[in-house]
């Protein structure tokens, strides 16, 4: 597969080229695709983001600056993509006063017997609260505040700290359980 | 606000874990979407557009709809169509001689209303427009107005409200005037001169 640098794939895919644009899909489908999967309940769902965010950045290309790298500013977009699905989810943020049903699905020999790798702790992610997990994601991994949060997710900052410590709380119960085991 | 450190440690476990991860994918294939994913990004993705965008095409048809209008405006005014058009005049609707049809006798007691009947095209005589000095009638039709009605496209009566009334033609009226005393002064016989008395 021929490489391109980033004002080439821009330039490239501006112009039409069918070449450009699978190269820029190809270079980037991964990275993008492990953000997203932390965004999501599962792989299937992660495609469908992906799908969108990558049509939205074919389509908006041309709004790319160039004073930053391509890959900040597609992977900006895919977490945009991965909000607006999670809006689309009706009171994605409620809190989750009983967790013992979340609980229980952490409670696998699979999870017990696996090493913490990237794979294990995404299963985690996955299994949280869409509203925890989106909170968690944006504060402790994409580096947002909880004012950005508040802004991009149409909710209070009182209500992302409160998710977020919840977040935290659960991921630390099931952490602590892994490493006992 | 400061956190506990451990829970500021899981964010640090998740952090560090999915920001380093190798640039190429896992073998199990945890990481790599389907290849549906870009057939279906292929399909969705419009050619790209070439020549006219679309906002510079929705400017001119803009520009274009409002060119319209305006010359539209500008040529159907009918004042200036009133000029340029030779109009046939026809009579005014209420003359003398058209028939008055009367109520029935059911409705003596109101004040009947004068029916005037359609004027039909056929009988409407054209008028000249233009006013040669020769014609004999020349001098009334110049000095008085002349009443027109204007007719419709349709053929139905005219509405009401429509007759127009042109200002005489004074210039040709007071030419008109010139003729008739010079023709009356070459008609009256000239008197003969007085003789003028000898002075003694």
């Amino acid at each position: 597969m021929q490489q391109f640098n980033d004002q080439e794939l821009v330039r490239g895919v501006l112009q039409g080229s069918s070449a450009h644009q699978s190269a820029l899909y190809r270079q980037y489908s991964v990275p993008m695709f492990r953000v997203l999967l932390r965004f999501s309940r599962d792989k299937s769902e992660a495609e469908d983001m992906m799908q969108d965010g990558f049509v939205r950045v074919f389509r908006d290309i041309g709004q790319f600056r160039g004073d930053g790298a391509l890959g900040g500013w597609i992977r900006r977009i895919m977490v945009n993509t991965a909000l607006s699905h999670l809006r689309k989810q009706r009171d994605f943020v409620k809190d989750v006063p009983d967790f013992a049903p979340y609980e229980a699905r952490f409670h696998t020999e699979e999870d017990f017997a696996s090493n913490l790798d990237a794979q294990t702790l995404l299963g985690y992610l996955q299994r949280l609260p869409p509203g925890y997990r989106a909170v968690f994601n944006l504060y402790a991994i994409e580096g947002f505040s909880h004012e950005e949060i508040a802004e991009q997710l149409g909710i209070t900052i009182g209500t992302s700290k409160s998710q977020l410590f919840k977040a935290r709380e659960f991921l630390k119960k099931i952490l602590d359980k892994s490493f006992i085991s | 606000m400061t956190e506990p450190q451990e829970l500021r440690s899981i964010d640090e476990l998740f952090k560090n874990t999915f920001n380093n991860l190798p640039d190429t994918p896992a073998e199990s294939g945890w990481d790599t979407p389907s290849e549906m994913v870009w057939q279906h990004v292929r399909e969705r993705v419009k050619p790209p557009r070439t020549g006219w965008s679309l906002s510079s095409m929705l400017l001119l048809a803009g520009f274009a709809v409002i060119l319209a209008v305006g010359l539209y405006f500008a040529y159907s005014n009918p004042a200036k169509v009133q000029e340029k058009q030779v109009v046939p005049e026809t009579s005014t609707i209420a003359s003398p001689v058209d028939p008055v049809i009367s109520q029935p006798e059911t409705s003596a007691t109101l004040p009947a209303p004068n029916i005037v009947e359609a004027p039909k095209q056929q009988q409407l005589l054209p008028r000249a427009t233009k006013v040669t000095p020769t014609s004999p009638t020349l001098e009334q039709d110049a000095a008085a107005p002349m009443t027109r009605v204007q007719p419709r496209s349709n053929g139905a009566a005219p509405l009401p409200g429509t007759t127009i009334t042109e200002m005489p033609n004074t210039t040709e009226a007071i030419k008109a005037e010139h003729a008739r005393q010079l023709a009356l002064r070459w008609k009256t016989p000239l008197q003969l001169l007085p003789v003028p008395r000898k002075a003694n």
